[in-house]
């Protein structure tokens, strides 16, 4: 089916998220949209998937106007949208994940669950999907949880399918396959709408780009474009792609772990046995398939794991057993995996949320008493320092884009004076431009002499900032290597292959 | 991970629900009123002799019916405001003001009690055991007024915080189960509810609460002058101490949950209990600390109700 936006413009206040916006999709085509946190990219697929209504303009499918008043309408036409963060219920099963909403009856309004795993296990198999019809959902892997939310758009005759930066929280390779599967349904007709911050996944497999800045169109372009050409039209002022930095002056080990164990509530070790030292000034990237232990690795960091036996020295000071207070005391920053859940208090403002972790002392608390203005003084610095986008400092912070939420809380925790800065997928869902910036803040935070740990399932960005990689496989450090390692050599050592 | 925040998405809603109401706008309180009186006219209209009678004529003269309805309605309101607010058929400025006097009075405990459960909510705890807290900071509070005998001024404020400190430490429990053991407060604080109604009304028949020469029912002896909140307004009227108390409560609700570093964690937990967890915020902490601070509200709610008084009380004071 042909998709035509014409001159969308959705306004939220005085904020204009879509300005006149008209992008065009053939039938059979991958259409990425690219733009820079806050672009308007969710809020344009939310207006075409009836979640929002637009202030002005048109949607025409096959040259036909259309108007959606829900999601309903919009699915009944042909539209199929995987969001942003997954809309499914972890209690039910795929089947029955896939059937909601649209739930096949037998006579008196039986449910046909039967029929469900059947539509399931036919788009799986026309795919290739190995779903499981009768798994929970909650216990799925994301990259599995991903398919079920392609197979749950498709199962509807989608003829229209748009992928919210769904390769955001998937590893290397489940994002190789997601893009199989999108030649695989381009090829057969489907118009596939694909947002992501990854230039290589755009080059790879886009047939064409529509960039978008401030919420207009800036131009369309084609995959041939380089990365360095798509990144400056994005961000609209030349860019480079790598952060400059010096060698490393690696000090003393500032961090000593060892033995550090981790056990599930079943027995099974999360972390089995992690030694390690990190020192002053140098940048140890965690790197491995995502469920491999590093989320464990930085809950037992933290003080926020249980069942943590070992030890971990911060400068002679047990981290291991301390509350999270006590550890972030002791000058940790942290990152955390998913902002959503640990990082940020979507109803609280960003200034609010700026203080999160500085309730107890501080500069913004005197007399168990908020000093607003002047938290409201350093909310605006840090907005102007972080190039946050957001109405200002008062705006909920759940109301910002993605990765604007995930500047607010780089903005918390690189704005504390710190001894040790431990960041779990520091860039998730963040644009090119602002990934520079980070990266550029997280190497100036080791130039500063600070031990750095960073867990990243992106291979990319563990080379652009290791100083030594350690690999994680199964709950352990199956080497720590040099950060000039071959990507062929990492790539076995996560597959937990050890070099004889 | 995704799973958990679609997880937590029912429990928000309701939580956004409660927070709304509790943190409240002016429009939705007014508009709130005025469906209660759209609501009640169309009661005293529908049940109202005279508006029967002309209805049964309605086709052939149907003013008849509007005019009786408009009667009926305008004067159940008009002895309504009478009675609550300005007696305006009063021969002098004191009666004429009284019933105003006497709703404020009554207001005092309402006021207390709601600030104590909107902290709660906004806390993320549903603490639905007011009764029992109520309850017990008015039996705290009525056993300093009577058992102990202290001069003025300290009698009263000793009892005020017996009161606080059974109100308290009736919600306290719940919190402390809720932290260490993740006890649902909902279940904890409805069975302290029955535990608090059978141990008040058993201590109102022993020598505790009770005077034994006063007879079999359960009631507490009279608060001892000293502890009894003082008529702020002279003999002439019933208002007391006690609506101050509840004002003053409100400006520390406010201070609490708005301005205090306290509030702001109480908040924080209410809203995103991981998020809190994962920047230094002990949660199950903050679970107690919310709960014994609603309890203090709720607590000063049933101070106002034993002290507020110059006679004995029974159970049903809640
Ligand atoms: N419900 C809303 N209410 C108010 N403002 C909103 C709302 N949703 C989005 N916005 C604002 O609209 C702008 C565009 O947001 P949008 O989510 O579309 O960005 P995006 O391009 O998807 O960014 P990202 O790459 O970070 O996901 C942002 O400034 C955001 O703060
Ligand atoms: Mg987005």
């Amino acid at each position: 089916m042909k998709l035509e936006l014409r001159s969308i413009t959705k306004r939220f206040g005085s904020l204009v998220a879509n300005d006149k916006i008209s992008v065009t999709v053939e039938p059979g085509q991958i259409h990425c949209l690219l733009g820079e946190n806050g672009a308007g990219k969710s809020t344009l697929m939310n207006v075409l998937f009836g979640l929002f209504q637009p202030d002005e303009g048109q949607i025409l499918l096959d040259d036909q106007p259309v108007s959606f008043a829900g999601p309903g309408d919009a699915m009944a036409a042909g539209i199929g949208m995987v969001h942003q963060h997954f809309m499914l219920v972890p209690v039910f099963t795929v089947a029955e994940n896939v059937m909601l909403g649209h739930e096949p009856t037998r006579g008196l309004g039986r449910i046909d669950l039967a029929e469900a795993r059947r539509q399931v296990r036919e788009v799986s198999e026309r795919f290739g999907f190995e779903v499981d019809p009768d798994a929970l959902v909650g216990e799925l892997p994301v990259g599995i949880q991903q398919r079920v939310e392609i197979i749950k758009a498709l199962s509807r005759k989608a003829e229209i399918l748009v992928l919210d930066e769904p390769t955001a929280v998937l590893t290397p390779q489940e994002t190789d396959e997601l893009m199989v599967i999108m030649r695989q349904l381009a090829a057969s007709g489907t118009s596939i709408v694909f947002i992501t911050h990854k230039l290589r996944e755009v080059q790879e497999v886009a047939d064409t780009i529509t960039v978008i800045r401030l919420g207009k169109v800036v131009g369309e372009t084609s995959p041939t474009s380089s990365a360095h050409e798509l990144a400056t039209m994005m961000v609209g002022r030349d860019i480079g792609l790598t952060v400059a930095k010096n060698p490393p002056t690696v000090g003393k080990a500032a961090l000593s772990v060892s033995g550090l164990t981790m056990f599930a509530r079943s027995g099974v070790r999360l972390l089995d046995d992690v030694s390690f030292d990190v020192h002053e000034g140098e940048v140890l990237a965690v790197a491995g398939v995502q469920g491999n232990g590093q989320t464990e690795l930085t809950e037992a960091l933290l003080g926020l794991g249980e069942r943590v036996f070992g030890s971990a020295k911060l400068y002679g000071k047990e981290l291991v057993g301390a509350s999270v207070r006590t550890v972030l005391d002791n000058g940790v920053g942290y990152i955390p995996e998913d902002r959503t859940v640990d990082g940020l208090v979507a109803e609280f403002s960003v200034a609010e949320n700026l203080m999160l972790d500085r309730s107890f002392a501080g500069e913004f608390v005197s007399q168990h008493t908020i000093k607003f203005s002047k938290l409201d003084e350093f909310a605006r610095s840090a907005i102007a320092e972080f190039d946050i986008r957001t109405p200002g400092p008062a705006a909920p912070a759940g109301k910002l884009s993605g990765g604007n939420q995930q500047k607010v809380v780089l903005a918390r925790e690189l704005s504390r004076d710190l001894k040790l800065f431990v960041a779990s997928q520091p860039t998730r869902g963040v644009d090119v431009g602002s990934v520079e910036f980070i990266h550029e803040r997280i190497i100036a935070v080791r130039d500063s002499g600070v031990p750095v740990i960073i867990v990243s399932t992106e291979l990319d960005e563990v080379l652009e900032l290791a100083d030594r990689i350690a690999v994680m496989y199964r709950g352990r450090f199956i080497d720590i290597v040099p950060a000039d390692t071959p990507r062929s050599v990492l790539g076995q050592l996560m597959a937990g292959v050890t070099a004889a | 991970m995704s799973t958990e925040s679609i997880e937590s998405e029912a429990p928000s809603r309701m939580r956004e629900l409660l927070r709304d109401i509790a943190s409240g706008s002016v429009l939705r309180t007014l508009l709130a009123i005025l469906v209660s009186f759209l609501v009640g006219s169309l009661l005293i209209i529908f049940t109202n002799e005279q508006v029967q009678n002309a209805s049964s004529y309605f086709f052939s003269r149907p003013t008849d019916t509007f005019s009786a309805a408009w009667n009926a309605a305008s004067e159940a309101y008009a002895a309504l405001f009478r009675g609550s607010v300005i007696n305006f058929g009063a021969t002098n400025f004191v009666d004429a003001i009284y019933p105003l006097t006497e709703t404020l009075r009554f207001s005092g405990p309402l006021i207390l009690a709601g600030l104590g459960i909107a902290l709660s909510f906004r806390s993320g705890l549903f603490n639905i055991g007011g009764q029992g807290q109520l309850l017990m900071g008015a039996i705290f509070a009525a056993w300093a007024s009577f058992q102990l005998d202290l001069p003025p001024v300290i009698h009263l404020v000793v009892a005020i915080i017996f009161g606080l400190v059974g109100g308290a430490l009736w919600s306290g429990i719940a919190g402390l189960l809720k932290a260490k053991s993740g006890a649902h407060e909902v279940i904890v604080t409805i069975m302290m509810n029955y535990i608090a109604v059978s141990l008040v009304t058993w201590l109102m028949r022993t020598p505790v609460l009770h005077d034994m020469t006063s007879g079999e029912n359960p009631t507490t002896r009279a608060p001892a002058i000293n502890a009894q909140l003082p008529k702020i307004f002279g003999d002439s009227f019933q208002i007391h101490l006690g609506f101050v108390l509840a004002l003053l409560g409100a400006v520390v609700y406010w201070w609490l949950l708005e301005r205090s570093s306290i509030g702001f964690r109480f908040r924080a937990v209410g809203l995103n209990p991981a998020a809190a967890r994962t920047s230094g915020i002990d949660v199950g902490r903050v679970y107690i600390l919310a709960m014994v601070c609603s309890g203090l509200f709720v607590g000063l709610a049933g101070v106002n109700q034993a002290l507020g008084r110059t006679g004995s009380f029974t159970p049903s004071i809640d």
